[in-house]
């Protein structure tokens, strides 16, 4: 119960810290974005207690999206300007 | 043999026929909630590349709308929600814990957190300001976003509220959880994907 707790708490406290931090770099708030999900993930979704077919399935998940994130922006990145969106 | 004859009583009442066991249904119950769970990711990640791919030819009208939602109603959400996700994660630690009422009060809890959170933001919904010249792609992003992961709330919230009758009435114990274990993941990815919603949409 304290690990849920003190999950909470470190939770909270990132919250306050992307607040203060707003209109900084997106890649900070992304970076503090990253860490609550896995805080999230790890304690609460029980990650760790989790047989390894369940992180199989999560990573999977992640992999596709890269994949799916990198394929999608590099087209954009690369295309000729007056084709952009 | 001798596992068989040791079998509760809870195991026959939450034993489906077709498993051989009740750790087996709970392995292929969990197993199912995570692929179901990499789905949702999967589905939420395509707006979110979305978003990627129209913020980057449109950056200042983006910069734009994100300027006219409210950063600190934002934040209080992402509370709100991050708290609903501890209260689950107890209602789940309190029924292992065989404490039914308490594991009761958390899931009440938690629907109460998840109702506020719709509240704040139907709130911002009627309160949301005209959108400025350039931002429409913005708030086209915005709506869609945030409205499916309502949506996923609205769910989540009726999910959690079948859970707490269920833990209420005893038909899920000590004995046998991973109905409810499900139902807090559930409501912990919706946790998940507002998340990131934070800071991409209101933080830029």
């Amino acid at each position: 119960m304290t690990r849920y707790l003190l999950t909470w708490l470190v939770l909270c406290l990132l919250t306050g810290l992307t607040w203060v931090s707003s209109g900084a770099h997106l890649s900070l708030a992304l970076a503090i974005a990253v860490s609550k999900a896995a805080l999230v993930v790890v304690f609460f979704m029980h990650l760790r207690d989790e047989p390894a077919v369940s992180r199989l399935v999560l990573f999977s998940s992640l992999v596709l999206l890269a994949v799916f994130c990198a394929v999608t922006l590099t087209e954009l990145g690369t295309r000729f300007p007056l084709a952009r969106p | 043999m001798t596992a068989r004859r040791t079998s509760t009583m809870a195991t026959k009442a939450h034993l489906q026929d077709h498993f051989e066991d009740l750790p087996h249904q709970a392995h292929a119950l969990r197993l199912g909630m995570w692929i179901f769970l990499a789905t949702e990711i999967l589905l939420f990640g395509g707006l979110f590349i979305a978003y990627a791919y129209f913020r980057s030819g449109h950056a200042s009208g983006f910069a734009a709308g994100s300027r006219q939602l409210h950063r600190t109603l934002g934040a209080v959400e992402t509370w709100v929600l991050i708290t609903s996700s501890l209260s689950a994660a107890l209602a789940v630690h309190f029924t292992e814990q065989s404490r039914r009422r308490l594991s009761v009060a958390m899931l009440i809890a938690t629907l109460l957190l998840g109702a506020t959170f719709l509240v704040i933001h139907g709130w911002e919904y009627t309160h949301e300001p005209h959108p400025v010249a350039g931002a429409r792609l913005f708030f086209t992003i915005y709506y869609l976003m945030t409205g499916l992961h309502s949506i996923h709330v609205i769910a989540g919230i009726g999910v959690l509220a079948w859970m707490a009758w269920r833990v209420g009435t005893s038909a899920i114990g000590p004995a046998y959880y991973t109905p409810l274990e499900c139902g807090a993941l559930y409501w912990h990815l919706v946790d998940l994907v507002w998340i990131f919603l934070f800071p991409l949409l209101y933080l830029i």
